[in-house]
């Protein structure tokens, strides 16, 4: 996605990234975590606001700091990082929200064609799972990195 | 002379920051892959669950929907 992105500082194993987003409300910090499920290979993404002082982290919050579409474009790119150093892993992401879930929905369909690209993505409805579709609304979201042809 | 001197290697310096701001900007727009630069500090997040809640209703998804069976086979 040639999208401005902010850039990014990782842990060593590359589970946990931290990047600093700018606009009118100051600086904030937003930390992205690929956890591990009690599947194996099969982690959480999860992004949330940093409190720098208290080191809490908060997975709720509205910024409203302007830059919505960057802040999404730079976790796409924690995703690249991540699947480049953990090929066989599975994603799952869903918003702490259905308000929040709609959104990643339509970060996804605005970049829709980009992702293809990389990554095959499915929604989960209906407590089932189906091959990402337009304007249609999900629980959460699967997602791993396209397998390189032989 | 000193102050012109020192002024002038200021502003020449800020210029140089923003160039290179500016290219760094540029060529993490144009990769895909991202330049990601290691942070030791972030490495005692390791052993914590951030967010455990979603942990949680991530878990209870691979209870109850399961890996789609499509990846199962591949």
């Amino acid at each position: 996605m040639k999208l401005s992105k902010y850039p990014l500082s990782s842990s060593e194993k590359f589970t946990t990234f931290e990047f600093t987003s700018e606009g009118p409300r100051g600086l904030i910090h937003k930390l992205v975590r690929f956890q591990q499920t009690n599947v194996k290979d099969i982690y959480n993404l999860a992004f949330g606001d940093k409190d720098h002082v208290s080191d809490d982290i908060d997975d709720e919050i509205v910024s409203n700091n302007g830059d919505s579409e960057k802040v999404l474009a730079t976790v796409v790119a924690t995703l690249y990082a991540f699947t480049d150093k953990y090929p066989n892993a599975y994603i799952y992401a869903t918003g702490s929200t259905r308000s929040r879930t709609r959104l990643y929905r339509m970060g996804i369909t605005k970049y829709i064609d980009e992702v293809r690209e990389d990554f095959e993505i499915l929604g989960e409805r209906d407590g089932d799972w189906e091959d990402f579709q337009l304007n249609t609304d999900y629980d959460g979201f699967f997602v791993r990195r396209k397998r390189k042809k032989q | 002379m000193m102050d012109f001197l020192s002024d002038g290697s200021e502003k020449s310096n800020n210029f140089e920051c923003k160039f290179r701001r500016m290219k760094i900007l540029k060529e993490i727009k144009k990769r895909k892959i991202p330049i990601v630069t290691i942070d030791k500090s972030l490495n005692d997040y390791e052993g914590k669950v951030l967010f455990p809640e979603k942990l949680q209703k991530a878990n209870d998804m691979l209870k109850k929907v399961g890996i789609p069976e499509k990846w199962m086979s591949k």
